[in-house]
């Protein structure tokens, strides 16, 4: 098992002749170094502005703010795109016949790929952790900072979409193979845009605009925060619970058609 | 059959090689803690030295000053990568990153999950038991949560643990993935677990100096706090040395410290702070009270760890 997540971590490791590892660690001693260097705290009155609440917001923690929620959305993006290419790298080398002639369980290179998946959530989470408490210890006091904060609680439910997303796409890709995985992919993904497009276009947006109240959301979150931080927390467990369940619809049908 | 002479140059070469790999494994073991204490003492110092106190600081300036956790995995890494030692995942002299789930050894993952749990409960208990009055029946109203949620702070304070698991994980990747292993190989398993605490302990120091765990307002401050650090540190220490000795792995000791630190606890929600800083004066003698417990926790892991056969 172990020479298999090896196998596949040094396939995602490579991009474009660098290593990943060495991407990740220097964006995030990047981050940290020009959260140092450009703290929010120190006013400097050339970044200092006031928002529409009155409210004096420093510029360089909105561009920290931001620069985050990229980096998290960018690397969730990254990591979904591994199953393609891990499969995809699998298939090109013949890995799944060389591992039937090993003496391993028969369900090993399934296996490998949702542990793999797993473990590069958990990396994942630990590293916007690093960034968001990084990111929030230079912060000026108030909105930013709360945001940056918010940010924070909800990395278990980032993580979990993205664990959910892959327990979906895991069993297409390795029981389908890439091409007709992808093919189904891209359909669904163009049938929730066009149902954006369309409610955006013919769909009733005073309805959305009366009812979301992003304000009213924080209060009420702020009222059951003890509720709010139990159904984050367990999240990442019924996450697990789906994403084993995946695992075993995977093997059932991988026997069946090793069987066929 | 082998003559005098052979047996007396196989026993010289013998020992010889033994002093080679004694004076081998001090020099990586001094070289990984220099970096340890090195890499994470800058970050310790610049927290202090831009005038920054535990108690009195922005909780999110001591989120950061907290990811100096992660030295101690950076020096094993560094260390390893300066010495050549190799980064195998499992197996002897490996950095013990592996997890297994067979020969029942989930129970050491079960074990670092619920421990904590239980040996904080027993310590508030007995901190009731002493000073009945410190009991507050509607403590949970510090927290702004109704009393059915109450069953859930221990609850969660494990799971937020157990995801945050990386800063602990940083800590345990070093200590017990590399000090211990090599102490244990240089001077045994007795020694190794308190020399082994005392320096884990002795490596918080520059934060118990500004308040961290103790405050700054108790008799003997900070001498007093880094000893009960250094004894805190040995009595944990030996528990997850324990685990990780019987798991092969140093994640159960990651999870058991990280939910260590997320103190989970119902019996703490009771607690009236007012009465208990009015009764003790400082906040050190509470923590006593809660390293009853964990003590005979540590003696326990000490007695079963010393009958372990050497590896």
């Amino acid at each position: 098992m172990g020479g298999l997540l090896y196998k596949d971590f040094v396939s995602v490791n490579q991009i474009n002749k660098v290593k990943l590892t060495w991407i990740l660690t220097g964006l995030t001693i990047l981050f940290i170094g020009l959260r140092i260097a450009f703290p929010g705290t120190a006013d400097m009155e050339v970044f200092l502005a006031e928002n529409e609440d009155g409210e004096i917001v420093n510029l360089i923690d909105t561009f920290f703010f931001t620069t985050l929620g990229a980096f998290i959305i960018g690397t969730l993006g990254l990591m979904n795109n591994w199953i393609a290419k891990l499969v995809e790298l699998d298939d090109k080398n013949k890995i799944r016949g060389y591992i039937r002639a090993l003496p391993l369980d028969k369900n090993a290179y399934i296996a490998s790929k949702y542990i793999f998946m797993a473990v590069s959530a958990y990396v994942f989470m630990s590293i916007y952790y690093i960034w968001t408490v990084s990111g929030l210890a230079f912060c000026r006091e108030g909105l930013m900072a709360d945001n940056i904060s918010i940010i924070g609680s909800f990395i278990p439910v980032f993580i979990g979409i993205a664990l959910l997303l892959t327990a979906i796409e895991l069993p297409l890709f390795i029981l389908l193979g890439k091409e007709k995985a992808m093919l189904i992919k891209t359909a669904f993904l163009m049938l929730i845009a066009f149902a954006v497009i369309g409610f955006l276009l013919f769909g009733d947006l005073v309805w959305i605009e009366q009812h979301l109240d992003i304000t009213a959301f924080m209060k009420w979150c702020e009222k059951y925060k003890m509720e709010v931080a139990l159904t984050v927390m367990l999240s990442p467990v019924f996450v697990l619970a789906f994403y084993y369940g995946s695992y075993r619809i995977t093997c059932h049908f991988a026997a069946k058609e090793d069987k066929s | 059959m082998k003559t005098e002479n052979e047996k007396t140059l196989e026993y010289q070469t013998n020992t010889e090689d033994k002093e080679w790999s004694r004076k081998t494994e001090t020099k990586r073991l001094v070289l990984y803690l220099v970096l340890a204490f090195a890499l994470t003492w800058i970050i310790f110092f610049a927290f202090i030295l831009t005038g920054h106190q535990w108690d009195g600081s922005h909780p999110n300036l001591e989120s950061f000053a907290g990811l100096g956790m992660l030295a101690p995995l950076l020096a094993h890494v560094l260390t390893r990568m300066i010495t050549k030692e190799g980064f195998a995942m499992t197996g002897k002299d490996s950095m013990m990153l592996g997890i297994s789930f067979k020969n029942k050894k989930w129970i050491y993952f079960l074990f670092a999950m619920i421990v904590p749990w239980i040996y904080f409960e027993l310590g508030h208990a007995l901190k009731f038991l002493f000073y009945p009055e410190m009991f507050d029946p509607e403590g949970y109203k510090q927290l702004g949560i109704s009393k059915n949620m109450v069953i859930f702070v221990p609850i969660i304070s494990i799971l937020q643990g157990m995801i945050v698991s990386f800063a602990a994980f940083g800590e345990e990747g070093g200590w017990r993935g590399y000090m211990m292993p090599k102490l244990m190989k240089l001077m045994g398993t007795k020694k190794a677990v308190l020399i082994g605490g005392i320096i884990w302990g002795l490596w918080h120091a520059p934060l118990t100096c500004v308040g961290h765990n103790f405050g700054t307002d108790y008799p003997g401050f900070p001498y007093v706090g880094i000893l009960i650090m250094c004894i805190n540190c040995t009595t944990l220490g030996i528990a997850l040395t324990y685990i990780t000795v019987k798991s092969g792995s140093v994640w159960p000791a990651a999870i058991m410290h990280a939910v260590n630190n997320a103190n989970p606890s119902i019996f703490g929600i009771f607690t009236n702070f007012e009465k208990a800083d009015e009764i003790m004066g400082s906040s050190i003698l509470m923590y006593l009270f809660l390293e009853i417990p964990m003590l005979i926790l540590g003696i326990i892991c000490f007695v079963l760890l010393c009958k372990e056969k050497p590896q």
